[in-house]
C-alpha cells in the first residue's frame, strides 16, 4: 500500500483571468479521514476535481495513488479504479432502482456482472437500504439518495475514497449510518476526504485537516493539533441583572480579556486559571465551560484570513 | 466487447425500453408511416416510375423515421446529460470520454434502428395491401443494402455531430437549433435526392456504384465525427 495517496505540489488553477487555486501543496497519507474544508468559492471543489481526474492543473503537479488521475491512458484508470468519490450533483440514474445503478457503477469499475451484484448488495444492506434496492430512485426520499450515492462510492471497494459535503441536508439517521460507515472503512485502513461545512462532523470523525481561503491553504495539519493549539476554552457567566455582568465586562476588559455581552450573559475566553470571585458583584445563576471547537478555530482561520487580504 | 462499454450500452437501452413514452413514440410511428406508406403505394404511378416510387419510398422513409425517434435521444443522453452534470460523475470512473460516448450512441442506434427496420415492415404491409405487390423481391440487392444498412447510418452521423457540439458548445437552445438544421437537411434531401440520383443512376434510383459512393461517404463522415470526439477535451465538459 501506498503511504502517501494525494500528493499535490505548487498546483495553481486557473479559469480564464480568475485563479481558482493558488499554489496548493497538500498530502494525504493512507488511513487518514481528511478533512477538507473552507469557505464557498474557496477552491475546494476545483481541488477535488483536480484528485479525481475531471479537470488538469494549470501548474505544478497532481499525483493521486502514485498517478496522474487526468489523462486517459492505462495508468489513470488504474488510479481512477481506486478511487470511489460522492460529488455534489450526484448522477444517479433516477428511473433504475438503488440496486441497478450500484450493479451499472460496479461493472464501470470494471467488475463482472456476477460480482458486482453480489458487491451492490452488500453495499446495499450495509447502509440500511435494501428494503429499497428494488424501488426506482425517484421515489427515494433525499436522505436515502444521499446514502444510495455513498453507497456507489464504495461499491467498487476503492482504497481512496472522495466524499463532497456527503452529509448535507441528511437527516440525523442517515448522518449517523454514514459515519459509522466512515469510521468502518478508515479502521479497514481506507483514506478518506471528506469535504465539509459540516464542521461538527468533521470533528467527530477527521483525524487531519485542511483550510483552504481564496484558493490558498490557510492551516493544514492534525485535527487535535489545531484545537489544541489554535482553540481557547470560553467560560460563560449568567447574571441575575445586566449591570453585574457589566461590571465584570469592565473589570475583564481592564485585564485585556476579549468579552462578549448579551444582555446579563458573559462569556470571555480565560487565558490561564483567573479567579473572579474579588471581581464580581451581584448574583451568579449559573456557570460552565465550552471547550474549543473546530468551529471557533475555523472562523478564527478563516475571519483573520479575511482581515490580512 | 469491453464489459463496461457493455454495462453502458445495457444501462443506457434498460432506462428506455418499456418507458411509456417510448412506447407512445412507437404507437406514433406505426399510425404515421402506415398512413406515409399508404400514401405513397396509393400515388405511385404504373410502370417503371412505379418501381422508383417503392424505391424511394423504402430509402427514405425509415432512416427519416430513426431521425425523428433519435432527436429526444440525442437531447437526454448528451444534452441532459451534460446540464445535470452526470458526465462529471461518469467520467470518475475508470473510462475514457470516447468510451462514454460510443455506450451512448450505440444505446441511440440499438433504441432508434428497431424503429427503421419496423417502418420497413409497415411499408412491406402498405404496398402488399394496397397494390398487391411484395417489394422483398421487387427491390433490388442494391436497394435493401442502401435501405438496411446504409442509409441508416445517416441519422447515426447527424447524432455523432449534434452529441460533438453538445459536448464541445454551451448554449442553452443548442439542441433547438440542431434538430432545425437536422430536418432542414433531410428535408433538402427529400427534394433533392430524387434528381441528383436519377442523374447518376440509369432505371433505378440505386445501383452499386451508388452504393460505393455512399460507403466512402458514409465511412468519411464516421471518421470525422471520431477525430472530432478523440480531441475532445472533458474539462470543458466537466466545468
Amino acid at each position: 500500500m501506498k503511504d502517501t495517496i494525494v500528493d499535490l505540489d505548487g498546483v495553481h488553477k486557473f479559469y480564464g483571468d480568475f485563479e481558482a487555486l493558488r499554489g496548493i501543496s497538500l498530502e494525504v497519507k493512507s488511513g487518514q479521514i481528511f478533512g477538507y474544508l473552507g469557505p464557498n468559492g474557496s477552491g475546494k471543489t476545483t481541488t477535488i476535481k483536480l484528485m479525481l481526474g475531471l479537470i488538469k492543473p494549470s501548474s505544478g503537479n497532481v499525483n493521486v495513488l502514485g498517478g496522474d488521475p487526468f489523462i486517459d491512458d492505462l495508468k489513470a484508470m488504474d488510479v481512477r479504479r481506486n478511487i470511489g468519490s460522492m460529488l455534489e450533483f450526484d448522477g444517479i440514474y433516477e428511473r433504475l432502482t438503488g440496486l441497478q445503478n450500484l450493479i451499472f457503477w460496479a461493472e464501470l469499475y470494471g467488475m463482472k456482472r456476477q460480482k458486482a451484484t453480489e458487491q451492490a448488495k452488500v453495499i446495499i444492506n450495509s447502509l440500511k437500504l435494501s428494503e429499497w434496492a428494488d424501488v426506482q430512485v425517484v421515489k427515494y426520499s433525499y436522505g436515502m439518495r444521499k446514502r444510495l450515492t455513498f453507497a456507489r462510492a464504495l461499491v467498487s471497494d476503492p482504497e481512496f475514497i472522495v466524499l463532497d459535503e456527503p452529509t448535507v441536508g441528511v437527516d440525523p439517521e442517515s448522518r449517523y449510518v454514514m459515519r459509522n460507515m466512515i469510521e468502518n472503512l478508515a479502521a479497514q485502513g481506507k483514506t478518506i476526504l471528506f469535504s465539509s461545512h459540516d464542521l461538527e462532523e468533521v470533528q467527530k470523525i477527521c483525524s487531519h485537516i485542511a483550510i483552504l481561503s481564496k484558493g490558498e491553504l490557510i492551516f493544514n495539519g492534525p485535527l487535535k493539533g489545531a484545537i489544541n493549539q489554535l482553540g481557547r476554552t470560553k467560560i460563560f457567566i449568567h447574571f441575575e441583572s445586566p449591570g453585574d455582568a457589566n461590571f465584570l465586562a469592565k473589570s475583564l476588559r481592564e485585564m485585556d480579556y476579549e468579552v462578549k455581552i448579551e444582555g446579563p450573559l458573559l462569556s470571555f475566553y480565560p487565558e490561564h486559571d483567573l479567579d473572579i470571585s474579588n471581581l464580581t458583584k451581584g448574583k451568579i445563576l449559573d456557570t460552565w465551560k465550552v471547550d474549543a471547537s473546530l468551529e471557533e478555530v475555523y472562523l478564527k482561520l478563516v475571519t483573520d484570513d479575511e482581515v490580512d487580504a | 466487447m469491453n464489459p463496461q462499454m457493455k454495462g453502458l450500452i445495457l444501462k443506457e437501452v434498460k432506462e428506455v425500453y418499456g418507458r411509456k413514452d417510448y412506447l407512445l413514440t412507437m404507437i406514433i410511428n406505426t399510425v404515421v408511416y402506415l398512413g406515409a406508406g399508404y400514401i405513397f403505394a396509393v400515388a405511385s404511378p404504373t410502370g417503371v416510375l412505379q418501381n422508383l416510387f417503392m424505391e424511394f419510398s423504402f430509402i427514405v422513409i425509415p432512416s427519416f423515421a430513426m431521425l425523428i425517434v433519435g432527436f429526444p435521444f440525442i437531447q437526454e443522453k448528451f444534452g441532459d446529460e451534460k446540464l445535470i452534470r452526470r458526465f462529471e460523475a461518469l467520467l470518475t470512473t475508470p473510462i475514457s470520454l470516447k468510451t462514454v460516448w460510443t455506450g451512448k450512441m450505440a444505446s441511440i442506434f440499438l433504441l432508434s434502428y428497431p424503429v427503421a427496420i419496423f417502418v420497413i415492415v409497415l411499408l412491406l404491409f402498405a404496398w402488399a395491401v394496397v397494390k398487391g405487390m411484395n417489394p422483398i423481391f421487387i427491390l433490388s440487392v442494391p436497394v435493401w443494402v442502401m435501405t438496411l444498412f446504409i442509409v441508416p447510418l445517416l441519422p447515426m452521423i447527424y447524432a455523432g455531430l449534434s452529441s460533438w457540439f453538445i459536448l464541445r458548445f454551451n448554449h442553452p437552445q443548442l439542441m433547438q437549433v440542431l434538430q432545425l438544421v437536422g430536418i432542414g437537411i433531410s428535408i433538402l434531401i427529400f427534394l433533392s435526392s430524387g434528381r441528383i440520383i436519377r442523374s447518376i443512376a440509369t432505371g433505378h434510383i440505386v445501383n452499386w456504384p451508388i452504393v460505393a459512393y455512399s460507403t466512402i461517404g458514409v465511412i468519411g463522415s464516421i471518421a470525422l465525427i471520431i477525430f472530432l470526439i478523440s480531441k475532445l477535451n472533458k474539462e470543458k465538459i466537466t466545468t
